[in-house]
Formats: structure tokens, sequence, C-alpha cells
């Protein structure tokens, strides 16, 4: 049973990078951006293409992580220039859009045959007990741990913290007083692509990688994000691995198995339940 | 402010959960269904030596969709080609029309509709698709068609009256699968798990009971509750737990990958991997050529192929690997089954004396109970009946130092209760 649990571990690294994700897009930027998985997908593959045909692993990553960052910047720009003044519910939508979008183009450029994925960080860190804990996966969440703490340090110390806070609470008057509000999402957006990029193309390996199972990585992801509150970075990662480990123990029993797949949709129904509860009444009035 | 992202989030994960049903069509773009049909009928009218009226024949695919099979079908073609240059069937040439299903039900009820009603087909010689059997068999009944498949997928195709595929398909290749595991490889103790796509529950629970059956012994693991996007990982270290000796994976190759790379990792041995025949691929043996543990001995893979292997140079496929060759098709077990089936069609033709029509073609397959090739273990029949899945062989292969490599040279063939 702990070996069961142990082994969602590599799961819930993803799920909780991809949940601090968005949370830090949500915060920053204001979207709910479903692409995410997607466009880190996207980046994963163009790098095992490369390593296939012959790229040493590190290049590979490193032109898959810029691709990833790429693509992001290429979306964070269409919704800087055409939907900068739109309400949250629009530009979220928008990222729905894309989504469909890189799926389509995604499944068709990199549909067919199936790779090798390069696997920077193979084999097991540690065992406790029988249940091994892979590098991969400790190597995810240190990564997600840091980005977490980097993230915050950043917005709360430095000026460019201050400005990203300011262009997300106040555009307008962000825009007004002189700062460059669409660079500074574009950059936003670049960095977040950048990492997600390098997560998803480490845990690659573990997973079906065609693009529409790698992609799909956003759902749990999001769901991380919800039991954050799409507010707190460190419970959006907590919520993550745990989701990630919940999966794990539930293979462990045969019989309820088939049903783990329904535990994201199962927190998301459980946080909007609890987090709305109070909100009864002024919905009723 | 977070608070507003709610009912956005629910909304948008439902959003993504429907976008993908619809995918295929999202995803397709205009393809011409003619397309396959016209070089069976140039290459008639050049020779002009099938001179009578042209035999309609249909055939159905999932050229482009969400599981696209790109190359279904072009065997198939290629043989009616043949045919047509050689002088026709009896004098008649072969019209072939191919219609791509784009892996929407919608669209493989409407091809099915306009190949029979508009087009007029005799019969149809389908390939690859994963829907095309569950959406049109009653309609095939109806209408009195009959549909020689090449690969078929789902339940319908081998529980239907109409519809007889030449392909072993995921249900026997489940049973044979086992029963190689039991009785040729030794364990008492095999496994299976798998994805079980909507409807599939019952046949898939009827194959391993099937084994059960033939080698008296109960599995000692099962678990149809696998997803595309799963990482495998806990599935395998659950089948370790089981005590696995061999683990059949219904499964996609993509999985298999996933699976094998679980199991370096984990540092899994002593259990032998039994995916079924869509991981008997160049590219798969190709991806899985650097696994420690399967190069070290540590645990061993091994797949099914439902016609006589194609990766080595076996003389049974010797007239398939050169017509694939002329008309640059490439060589997979799609391509063979597509053959065969073009082969038996063929065959059933041949036998009827006066206008080929549908009743008469049904009557020829009916009639069609033994067709011998040497690409398949047990001779393909139609027969009458109302449910078919005449190949009941197999032979296996096994993944060493990246290649596969034939490792039963006779076939296994599943006993029939």
């Amino acid at each position: 049973m702990l070996q069961s649990t142990v082994a969602g571990l590599t799961s819930g690294g993803a799920y909780a990078l991809l949940g601090v994700c968005a949370v830090l897009m949500y915060r920053m930027v204001g979207v709910v951006h479903f692409a995410q998985a997607a466009v880190a997908t996207f980046g994963t593959l163009v790098a095992a293409e490369l390593f296939h045909d012959g790229t040493p692993i590190a290049a590979a990553a490193a032109i898959g992580v810029a691709i990833g960052a790429g693509l992001s910047l290429l979306l964070g720009a269409v919704m800087a220039i055409w939907f900068a003044q739109a309400p949250i519910e629009v530009r979220s939508t928008v990222a729905i859009a894309m989504l469909l979008g890189l799926l389509t183009v995604g499944s068709r450029l990199f549909s067919g045959s199936p790779r090798e994925m390069p696997d920077p960080f193979p084999g097991a860190a540690f065992r406790i007990g029988d249940a091994v804990v892979t590098t991969s996966a400790l190597v995810v969440i240190a990564f997600t741990v840091a980005l977490a703490a980097g993230v915050g340090l950043l917005l709360a110390r430095t000026r460019f913290g201050v400005l990203v806070r300011a262009q997300s609470e106040r555009p307008v008057t962000a825009e007004l007083l002189g700062i460059r509000v669409r660079a500074l999402s574009v950059a936003v957006w670049t960095g977040v692509g950048a990492a997600a990029t390098f997560g998803v193309f480490v845990v690659a390996p573990t997973r079906p990688s065609d693009f529409t199972s790698l992609s799909l990585l956003i759902l749990p992801g999001l769901a991380a994000a919800l039991i954050g509150l799409f507010r707190h970075v460190w419970v959006a990662l907590t919520g993550g691995l745990a989701i990630g480990l919940a999966e794990g123990l539930l293979t462990h029993f045969g019989s309820v198995s088939a049903y783990r797949q329904v535990i994201p949709f199962a927190v998301v129904l459980v946080v909007l339940l609890w987090s709305q509860r109070r909100e009864v009444w002024d919905v009723a009035r | 402010m977070g608070r507003r992202a709610f009912p956005l989030v629910a909304a948008g994960m439902a959003a993504v959960a429907l976008a993908l049903t619809a995918c295929g069509s999202a995803d397709e773009e205009p393809s011409s269904s003619q397309a396959a049909t016209a070089d069976a009928a140039t290459a008639s009218s050049e020779q002009a030596e099938a001179s009578g009226a042209p035999i309609e024949v249909g055939g159905l695919a999932s050229l482009t969709g969400p599981f696209p099979f790109p190359d279904a079908t072009k065997a198939a073609a290629a043989v009616f080609e043949e045919v047509n240059a050689a002088g026709g069937v009896n004098g008649h040439p072969i019209e072939y029309h191919v219609e791509d299903d784009k892996g929407d039900p919608a669209v493989a009820t409407q091809a099915a509709r306009s190949l029979i009603q508009q087009q007029d087909v005799v019969g149809l010689v389908s390939g690859a698709s994963l829907l095309e059997c569950a959406v049109n068999a009653p309609f095939y009944q109806q209408s009195g068609t009959r549909d020689v498949t090449g690969i078929g997928t789902s339940p319908q195709c081998f529980s239907t009256p109409n519809i007889a595929p030449v392909n072993t398909g995921p249900f026997a290749g489940i049973t044979v699968s086992m029963y190689y595991a039991s009785e040729e490889l030794g364990h008492d103790k095999v496994c299976v798990i798998g994805n079980q796509p909507d409807g599939w529950n019952d046949a898939l629970t009827a194959a391993v009971d099937r084994w059960s059956q033939l080698s008296g012994l109960e599995p000692a693991m099962v678990d149809f509750g696998l997803n595309a996007t799963d990482d495998l990982t806990p599935f395998l270290l659950r089948a370790v737990k089981a005590g696995c000796q061999a683990l059949v994976l219904e499964d996609v190759d993509f999985q298999t990958i996933a699976a094998v790379k679980a199991v370096d990792t984990q540092g899994i041995e002593g259990m032998d991997l039994l995916p079924l025949t869509t991981s008997y691929s160049e590219q798969v043996a190709e991806a899985l050529a650097n696994s420690k543990a399967i190069n070290s001995g540590a645990i061993r893979l091994f797949a099914n192929s439902e016609f006589e292997p194609f990766t080595g140079d076996s003389p049974a496929n010797e007239e398939w690997r050169a017509l694939m060759e002329k008309h640059d098709i490439p060589l997979t077990s799609t391509a063979q089954g597509d053959y065969i089936a073009a082969k038996a069609f063929i065959a059933a033709l041949e036998t009827i004396e006066g206008e080929p029509t549908r009743e008469a073609v049904g009557e020829a397959l009916e009639n069609l109970t033994s067709f011998e090739t040497p690409m398949m273990g047990v001779p393909y029949a139609f027969g009458p009946g109302d449910a078919h899945n005449p190949n009941q062989a197999s032979k296996f292969v096994q993944l060493k130092d990246g290649a596969w490599e034939v490792v039963t040279p006779d076939w296994i063939v599943l006993p029939q209760d």
C-alpha cells in the first residue's frame, strides 16, 4: 500500500507544479490558464524529437524549454494585445480556445509513432521500505518548491515584483503611471511557460507520452490550484501532491481503482461547496 | 478575487472534457472520400481487359480523426488494382470506394449510408476504425451488406452477423496471450490490466473467462480500469504484490512504453509483460531499445502478432511484401489485415456465377468457410452464424536487443470449445 501511494508522488509532483503555475498565472496576469500543460507538452515533445535525432539531452531540454517559453510568449502577447481589458471570464475562455487549438495542432504534429522520451533524471532516488521514490519526482517537487518560494520573494521584495502586482491588481492605473503593462504580463507568461515545460519534460517519461494525455495533466493541476483557492501557492502545492498520492493509494484497491480519475472533479466540487458555504444567504437574497 | 475563478474552473474542466470527445470534429480536415477509388478505376479503364460492369465495393476506415489509421485500406486498394490489371473478377473490374469515418460516429453513420444506398456497393472491405462496427453493425444487417474487415477493434466487430474481421482482435488477443503465458511460458499467476472503452466490459470479461476455462486457472489480478492518461507505476506495483508472473497489457503503444519505463525505475524483476499486437511495431522496438530491465533480462517483453510476423523475412509474407513495396505502403499489421481481407473478398466474388449483386455476394461470403492463407494461423472464414471471430491464432514475438524476434515458429491456436 505504501508502495502504491509513494508511486503517486511523481504524478503528484507534476500536479503540484501545474497547480502552482495556475495560481501564479491567475494572480499575476489574471487568467485561468487551461492551455498551460499543452504549451509545456509542445515544448517537451519538440525536445523528444530533437533527442531522438541525436541532440544531447541537455541541449534538447534547453531548446524544448525555450520553445515552451516562446509559445507561451506568443499566447501571452495575444492576450496582452487583444484581451488586456477583458474580464477574467473572457480571458480564461480564450485560454480554453488556445488549449483546443494546441490539442488539434499538437496531435497532428506529434501523432503516430511513439518515441522514447528522454529521461533527464532516471532511476530511483531512494527507497522507503519497498517503496521507490524516483529521482524525477524529487526533482519536480524541489523545483516546484523553489518556484513557489522564488516567486514569493520576487513579488514581495523586488521592484519588478511590485510592478507585476501593480499591473495585476490595477492594470489601468499602472498603465497611466507609465508602467509597461503589456511587456510585464508577457514576461510573466514566458517565465511560467518555461517553468511548466521543464516540469512536464521531467515527468513525461513515466507517463503515456502522447500529446493529448500529457496536455490533460492540466485537469488535476487546476484542481490543485483550486485547493489553494487560486491564491495560496503553498496550499496548491500541497494539494497537488495530495491528489497524486491519493490516486496512487486508490489504485492499490482494485474495487475503487476505476474511480480514481474522479478525484480532481470531486476535489473541485468539495472545495466549491466549502468555499461558498457562507454565501448561501447572499445568493438567496 | 479568487472566488471568481471557481465556477470558471468547473465550467472550463467540463468544457475541456467535452471538447475531447469532440476532438474528432475539431481535428478533421476536408478529405475527399473518393480519393482511394481512383487507383482501381483508372487501372481498369486503362487495361480495358476487365470489360464487364464494375463491381462496386465499399470500405470504411478512420483515415483521420483522434485515433487515425492513415494507411488503412491502402493495401486492399492495391490488391484490387492488381486484380483489375489482370482482367478483373470474371471480367468485371472492381471499383473500390473508400470513406473516412474521421473517428466520428455521425460521420461513420453517414458514410455507411452513402456507400450502401448511393454507391450501391455489393459488400464492404473495411479498414481499421475504433467505431465503425459499433455504429454500423445494425445497418449492415438491415441492408443485407457484409463487411470483411481488415482490422476489427470493438466488440461489435466480433459479435454481429454481418461483420467478420480478419484479425485476431483485442478479445481473442487477450485470451491467446494469457493462454501463451500459462501453457507455453508455464506461468500459473497470469494477470491482465487494460483500458475499457465504453461497451467493452462484457467482451473483456468474457475473454478472461475463456482463458480460465481453457487453462483451468484463475487470473491472479484483473483490472480494466486503466486510463489513457494514467501513470502505470501503481498498477505494476499491484501486479508485483499479486505475484503476477505474466502481465497481459490490453493497452496502446504509448502505455506499453510508459509501463516498461516504470519497470526500469521501480526495479521490477522476473515478470513477463505481454502487450497486445498494437505494441508490435518498429517504433516501439526502437523506443525500448535502451530499457535496462529488458536488456538485462530482468523482465521479458512479448507481443502477439495476429498475422505472420511482418518484421522478419518470412516466405509466408513474400507476395504481400512485394505488393506493398510496389505500391509504397508501409509494412504493418494493418496492411496485412487489409490485404488478406481483400484477397478473401475476391475469393468469394470468384465463386459467384451470375450477376455479383449484394445478395449474391452475401451468399458467397456465407459459403466462404475456409480461405487458406499462409499469413494466418487458421483459415479465414466468413460463413453463416451470428458472430464471427475466425482468426483464433497468433504468433509471439519477443523484444531482444531493440528488435522483435519470433519466438513461436508455430502458431499458437486457441482450442475451440
